[in-house]
């Protein structure tokens, strides 16, 4: 027979290998949102939190004590779950499409996400009201009978929700989209949550909701975007205080009386949770700079660390052998914090970034464990997806990706930055008569130069006017670019030198650069200060529109910021440019 | 203000400072422009594009010196061509300052204003007067030529209807801009290439230009200096790379090196062993042979065969396409005399990058940083 230890795990699993497809399908540019999104997902706790919250202790000593922990927990929960929402949202945001633009507004993600919900609960209510029998109660109908089946079927539907709004974040397209069902998601869990039959009381819970809107709604609202990290760091740290606490009210309420499989997921869920706490809040505190940033380190670390640890996993042993309350759990507690702090403490505050997506990691499996504890499914399909997509952002971090942080802070400076698909530029492309193609070295590096060329013969084909613009220092040799479209064939009639083709630029509908920089830096002509000053440039900026084929926000040879790719006219189609054009390609063709 | 320009006399020199074009542009910028007759001959340019394009042919090189104001060349002068400069007059050429202190001391004594082209520095703005580059590149391209035409085999694959042809393999050492320029063309003409260099950053650099490139662990993080240049390697790391570069060289039918680290003698990257450890016939362009050679048998603008290999080690590929070269190079002077000449008067401000870089000496003083340092070391030795 299957158990629902085994079903559980089973889900932890495969949930696991669902997050890491969809995960890996994100791009960089879209990692920080996604962060921010993971967290507002995991907030989910929530649902564990307001049953702890809600319950009726009346036949456990000081069983206050569980609903002042459940109170504390449902408090941190809604926290995250507004400020993650909110924040992610107002990232997604900076990502505006071509259609907007051209429209001049954006799409009204809001009002179909309402009329969505509006129609959902119309629905259900419908649903009730016909196969309520005849005389009873509304209330007493949605109570004794709908609550506890509505409730599975809340959770199921609200996973598929967390999963196709994480997949959403894939193209910047979809992201806000995603992230609306997302929201929705956890609105129909929550909602689905408070019918729970264990729950007898609203009080604490309304107030821990009230104080977490307010806090996560102004924290979502207010924060500034440079800020983003130090905030993901706090939520991280909220939300395993959730956990943390969710798990010692259990192990409160039943005084250690329990079997030895919730005992080993609740010592997890402590340990985990108390250690992710305390770290978070310190990452945190070196991200604002209210701890020293640099590595803070003292003889004996490691010895002390391992001690530590060791005693911190032998209590949970012993608490599971013996099924008994003790103190021991809570010197166990203890400890874990202090693992917490220590764990953190020796790392600079330049390695935050990756510090924070593993105390992700962390906290998403404190949430699991949570889900183990309480065998509630849904936690521990959110607390896997989110474990995955911690781990895998360390990991991506840890070998040297784009620091997004670092882009989100640039782009929230300068203005937005603004984000295109291969799909919306296909669309840009069937209007244009003139283009001018500008290759720099990143062409080069993604030996796209058959892409560019197959690209340059198509639009001909189509009677476009297709020129090359060849800055003299285009590429790390002389006549680098030559050698490249000489070598795909492309004419040289096509070629134009910087001199000769400067003055065509307003012309041109369409200037696509293809991974040049420095060469196209408008801060050139203006900017005294800037390094490439005096450099002549290739005049894109004068173009009606600009598409930048890039793979990231990265500064060029001369280390400095393009302040092209903050004009009003320009487009970027981030990614590796020979992929770029290969699907511009694929999708201009199918436009046919 | 005149700006003049001398035939060459460095034997084999075809080049030609200035040609009619640029000539043209430095008229229209109101400056004189003087022309010693035959200067352009070796560049296909006779006298009178010289003087359609608004300059004044003078029939000798003394008349020539004697009115000039700013002298280009190509080829640094010979002490004798210092001595025909006016005292305080310009000169504008590459000079080899690091390697040649009895120049530099004869121009310091003769207060001539001095600029080698070798100096300019590696930055965004000066790359248009970056005469290093425009010549390597071409010398580059040469090389592989060369290499292509001696070599007793062909360069691409071909499978025919008597046999299938293997292409060429060839190694290019050092990725500057020769390298790269060399690579890039033996990649057109269809040889397997490979590349290899000290400074890793030059791998993506590479494989930019389809070619692969050879790795090996010398023990060291990078050699790249801050201007982008490459360093002189410690002795341990330097006997590593010839052990491992030794060991790979003798695969290739194509060895084409151009390694040089600046004011120093080329590192040996191909000794005696290696060559003999080559298979017969294959063939080795030495780049560095006016440094010393990367190869140990490399002969300064001879053509040996050693152990069945033929080693060329040519000092001046750039004058064997002088019209190219010095189009490119004179675009490059050019530019500098637009940085240097305000107004019709020579305006020096020893603040900038590119001044500092390229002045060698000013005033009767040895400016250049480097190459007072330089001529210091040789006095205490």
């Amino acid at each position: 027979m299957t158990t629902e230890l085994e079903v559980g795990l089973y889900i932890f699993m495969l949930a696991g290998f669902l997050g890491y497809h969809i995960i890996t399908r994100v791009p960089p540019l879209l990692h920080t949102p996604l962060m921010s999104a993971t967290n507002a997902i995991a907030a989910i706790s929530l649902v564990g939190s307001l049953v702890v919250a809600g319950s009726d202790y009346s036949h456990v000593p000081n069983g206050w004590v569980c609903t002042l922990l459940g109170f504390v927990a449902v408090t941190c929960s809604s926290t995250n779950a507004f400020g993650g929402f909110l924040i992610t949202d107002r990232m997604l945001r900076m990502f505006k499409t071509a259609e907007e633009r051209a429209r001049g507004t954006r799409r009204p993600v809001e009002l179909q996400a309402f009329a969505l919900v509006a129609a959902v609960v119309a629905a259900v209510a419908g649903i009730l009201y016909t196969t309520r029998p005849a005389g009873m109660a509304m209330g007493e109908y949605l109570h004794e009978h709908v609550a506890a089946e509505a409730l599975r079927y809340c959770y199921i539907l609200s996973a598929g929700m967390f999963v196709l709004g994480l997949k959403g974040l894939a193209s910047p397209k979809r992201a806000r989209a995603g992230m609306s069902l997302a929201a929705f998601g956890m609105f129909v869990a929550v909602v689905g949550t408070l019918f729970h039959p264990h729950i007898v009381t609203y009080r604490w819970i309304g107030l821990g909701f009230a104080i977490g809107a307010v806090v996560g709604g102004t924290m979502g609202l207010r924060i500034p975007m440079t800020a983003v990290p130090q905030r993901t760091a706090l939520s991280h740290s909220l939300g395993a205080l959730a956990a943390c606490l969710v798990g010692v009210s259990e192990y409160f309420r039943y005084q250690g009386a329990l079997d030895r499989v919730t005992l080993t997921a609740l010592d997890f869920e402590v340990v985990v949770g108390g250690l992710t706490f305390t770290g978070s809040l310190i990452a945190a505190a070196k991200l604002q700079e209210l701890l020293r940033g640099r590595p803070i380190t003292y003889r004996g670390q490691n010895v002390l660390s391992l001690g530590l640890l060791s005693v911190i996993v032998a209590s949970g042993v012993y608490l599971v052998v013996t099924q008994a309350a003790t103190a021991f759990f809570y010197v166990m507690v203890g400890l874990a914090l202090v693992f917490g702090l220590l764990l953190v403490i020796p790392i600079g505050a330049a390695d935050m970034p990756v510090v924070i997506a593993l105390l992700n990691s962390y906290g998403g499996l404190a949430d699991a464990a949570m889900g183990f504890v309480l065998m509630n499914k849904i936690q521990i399909i959110t607390g896997s997806l989110d474990g995955t997509s911690g781990f895998l952002l360390a990991l991506f971090g840890a070998f040297g990706r784009v620091s997004e942080e670092a882009v989100a802070a640039a782009a929230e400076a300068k203005g937005s930055v603004r984000s295109i698909a291969p799909e919306e530029t296909a669309v840009l492309f069937e209007t244009a008569r003139n283009i001018v193609v500008v290759p720099g070295y990143g062409m080069a590096v993604a030996q796209a130069q058959h892409a560019v060329a197959e690209l340059g013969n198509i639009l001909k084909e189509r009677g476009v006017d297709v020129k090359y613009a060849i800055h003299p220092v285009a590429g790390r040799m002389p006549g680098h670019m030559n050698v490249l479209l000489a070598e795909a064939n492309v004419p040289y009639e096509q070629l134009h030198e910087m001199e000769a083709i400067n003055p065509y630029f307003p012309e041109a509908d369409i200037a696509l650069v293809v991974g040049a920089n420095d060469v196209t830096n408008p801060a050139a002509k203006s900017n005294r200060s800037s390094p490439l000053y005096g450099m002549p440039i290739l005049e894109v900026d004068r173009a009606k529109s600009i598409i930048v084929l890039k793979r990231s926000l990265r500064p060029g040879f001369a280390g400095v910021d393009n302040d092209l790719y903050y004009n009003e006219r320009c487009m970027m189609l981030f990614g590796d440019a020979k992929d770029s054009i290969t699907k511009l390609i694929s999708e201009m063709k199918s436009l046919l | 203000m005149k700006v003049a320009v001398p035939r060459e006399i460095a034997p084999g020199e075809r080049r030609v400072a200035l040609v009619p074009d640029a000539a043209a542009a430095l008229v229209k910028g109101g400056l004189g422009v003087l022309v010693e007759s035959g200067a352009g001959e070796g560049a296909f340019h006779a006298d009178a594009a010289f003087e359609k394009a608004g300059a004044r042919i003078v029939p000798d090189a003394g008349t020539l010196y004697a009115q000039a104001d700013v002298v280009l060349k190509v080829q640094k002068p010979a002490l004798g061509e210092v001595d025909r400069l006016r005292e305080g007059a310009v000169l504008i050429s590459f000079l080899q300052a690091l390697t040649s202190p009895d120049l530099v001391e004869r121009l310091a004594a003769r207060r001539i204003t001095s600029f080698g082209m070798e100096g300019i520095p590696r930055i965004s703005r000066a790359q248009k007067m970056d005469a290093l580059s425009s010549q390597a590149n071409l010398a580059g391209y040469k090389a592989v030529l060369i290499a292509a035409e001696t070599l007793a085999k062909l360069f691409p694959m071909m499978m025919t209807a008597a046999g299938t042809v293997f292409a060429a393999r060839v190694l290019v050492i050092g990725a500057g801009v020769a390298g790269l320029q060399a690579i890039a063309t033996a990649r057109r003409l269809g040889a397997q290439v490979w590349g290899y260099d000290v400074r890793a950053a030059v791998k993506e650099q590479v494989a930019s230009l389809g070619a692969k490139f050879l790795e090996f662990d010398l023990g060291i993080a990078d050699a790249e200096d801050k201007s982008g240049y490459a360093k002189a390697l410690p002795a341990e790391a330097s006997r590593r790379q010839q052990e491992m570069l030794a060991e790979k060289t003798t695969e290739f039918d194509v060895v084409v090196t151009t390694a040089l680290v600046p004011g120093r003698p080329a590192p040996r990257l191909v000794t005696k062993e290696t060559v003999a450890g080559m298979r017969p016939g294959s063939v080795i362009v030495d780049l560095a042979a006016e440094a010393g050679g990367n190869c140990e048998l490399t002969e300064p603008d001879q053509v040996v065969v050693r152990h069945g290999v033929t080693i060329h080690g040519p000092t001046n590929l750039p004058a064997t396409m002088s019209v190219h070269a010095s189009q490119l190079y004179a675009r490059n002077v050019s530019e500098l005399v637009r940085e240097l000449v305000k107004d019709g008067a020579l305006a020096l401000d020893f603040d900038d990058e590119v001044v500092r870089g390229a002045c060698v000496t000013h005033g009767g003083a040895v400016m250049n940083d480097a190459v007072r340092a330089a001529l210091a070391a040789r006095k205490s030795a």
